[in-house]
């Protein structure tokens, strides 16, 4: 009996090393992974039609959850920062400044960002996956059709045309929103917001927004894709390789979203 | 075109099998038997190049293999039909009019007139092994690889694939190994049958001197006898398939 907590430690230890051990090797498979995709930049032929049937899938298919989450999100923050100002300042003169340079530099993008790790890279993940544990990438290698080229190639074209354009879409929706809460509960002029916020934003700011935007859009893809193809035993491993998939994109993102803010930061 | 293997051998954690040797013959057909988890798949594999060899060697000069996986591996995106036009589009460039046709003729070759726009998940068991021959031999293989063809079917209908690849088989001549676990399939299928067993290759005889033979682990197996040289633990370390 008392040797026993130690042992549990010991075997605890070993599983805490093994998970990390996997995680690291993901990590370089992944690197790996990127590489021999940028490879195909320079390969032919495109497959258009793949890259055309990804982007109708994750672009248009994010869409709507897209809008519906930022336009709240926009109407929620005017809202919060409203009633924040009115108690500490007695005023709400400040709401454009200080909502819109908020929506634009991080709220318009984060949101979007975390739907689309959940959306585009969670379906990725499945589907590669299911592809891995059923064997349909080995028939696909015996037919001499590189995976690579063929399902994450076409897949990073269109995660970096989808992800940019919803990014951007995503910011002018929210602002849109967090207008439309100021105008009709706050008495702003829609002209008068916009002429408020102008100072405090720019092209700084939207070259920000493409730098993150292109960069969730390299990264979920690839992260989703290189959990997918270590993906092993069945249903149970898709789910469980889908999971960690969305885990590590979203602390990748996180990261990623916080290293392009703090490089913006020191340019503007 | 032959198949030679050299001092074959594949590790994962362990090693699954080493320094397997065998050779088939051009247009011969080998089967393997052998309890499961004994590493039968992952030879088909190292044998078709999915797999890379842990030592040794395997010369395979076919430049188009077809092979059918065990669970089938059909692309369950597509249907059927397109199940055939995608590997002549993209293994033989075949495309249009001419894909039509021939995916059209090999499907009722094997039987599946009429489910050509089913997705292969609508379509019974036996219909999707049917489905996984037409795709290997499609792509007009010289060799062919059959991992289990008949697993899981009943008698009847696994009579029925197992004729069907006799009779494609012998109208183009084609060199085949096949892995199956049903002795009468393997009788009906091989001109060579082994029994792969812990790491080792045994038998190698004709159908009837396999029916005959004293080799331990070949007459345990054949027979189906509790006792003998395979353990409870090598013939159940795969688990039930
Ligand atoms: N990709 C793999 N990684 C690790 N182990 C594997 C892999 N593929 C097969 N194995 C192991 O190799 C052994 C043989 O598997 P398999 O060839 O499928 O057996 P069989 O087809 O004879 O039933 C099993 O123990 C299995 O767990
Ligand atoms: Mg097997």
């Amino acid at each position: 009996m008392k040797t026993a907590p130690a042992k549990n430690l010991q075997s605890n230890l070993h599983q805490v090393g093994q998970a990390f051990q996997e995680q690291v090797d993901t990590i370089q498979d992944i690197a790996l992974l990127f590489k021999a995709t940028l490879g195909w930049f320079f390969k032919r032929p495109w497959r258009w039609d793949e890259i055309f049937h990804s982007v109708v899938q994750m672009g248009i298919g994010s869409l709507p959850v897209v809008l519906i989450s930022t336009a709240f999100a926009g109407m929620v923050v005017t809202n919060e920062l409203a009633w924040h100002m009115n108690e500490a300042l007695s005023s709400i003169s400040m709401i454009p400044g200080v909502s819109g340079q908020f929506i634009v530099r991080e709220l318009g993008i984060a949101v979007p960002a975390m739907i689309l790790v959940a959306k585009v890279g969670a379906s990725t993940t499945a589907e590669i996956g299911t592809m891995k544990v059923t064997e349909q990438i080995d028939a696909l290698k015996l037919l001499g059709i590189d995976p690579v080229g063929y399902l994450v190639f076409p897949r990073l074209i269109a995660a970096i045309i989808s992800i940019t354009a919803l990014t951007l879409i995503a910011i002018g929706f929210t602002l849109i929103f967090a207008i439309f809460v100021a105008v009709a509960k706050f008495n702003f002029g829609t002209f008068e917001f916009i002429n408020a916020l102008r100072p405090f934003v720019g092209v700084g700011d939207l070259a920000c927004a493409l730098c993150k935007g292109i960069s969730f859009g390299i990264l979920i893809p690839m992260i989703a894709c290189g959990y997918a193809f270590r993906c092993q035993g069945g249903a149970k491993g898709v789910g469980s390789t889908t999971t960690n998939a969305v885990v590590t994109a979203t602390v990748a993102v996180i990261l990623v979203d916080f290293i392009w803010t703090y490089v913006f930061s020191l340019l503007l | 075109m032959g198949i030679t293997l050299s001092g074959v051998g594949k590790k994962f954690d362990r090693w699954i099998f080493r320094s397997l040797n065998l050779s088939v013959a051009d247009g011969e057909s080998v089967v393997i038997i052998g309890p499961s988890g004994q590493g039968k798949s992952v030879l088909l594999k190292m044998i078709a190049g999915l797999l890379p060899c842990d030592e040794g060697q395997i010369q395979v000069p076919a430049h188009h293999l077809g092979m059918l996986f065990q669970k089938n591996a059909l692309f369950d995106s597509l249907t059927v039909r397109e199940n055939l036009t995608f590997p002549l589009r993209e293994r033989l460039g075949i495309r249009g009019e001419k894909a039509e046709a021939l995916s059209k003729e090999m499907l009722s070759a094997v039987g599946l007139s009429g489910s050509e726009n089913l997705y292969p998940d609508e379509i019974s068991g036996g219909m999707q092994k049917r489905l996984g021959i037409a795709r290997a031999l499609i792509v007009d293989p010289e060799i062919l690889i059959f991992d289990e063809p008949t697993a899981g079917l009943d008698p009847i209908t696994s009579k029925k694939i197992a004729d069907l690849i006799r009779s494609l088989k012998a109208k183009k001549k084609l060199t085949s190994v096949t892995v199956t676990n049903d002795v009468h399939r393997a009788y009906q299928l091989g001109d060579r049958i082994f029994l792969l067993s812990q790491g080792r290759l045994l038998g190698g005889l004709s159908p009837e001197q396999t029916q005959k033979t004293e080799i331990p682990e070949i007459r345990q197996f054949i027979l189906g006898l509790k006792q003998g040289p395979l353990t409870e633990a090598t013939v159940e370390s795969g688990g039930p398939e």
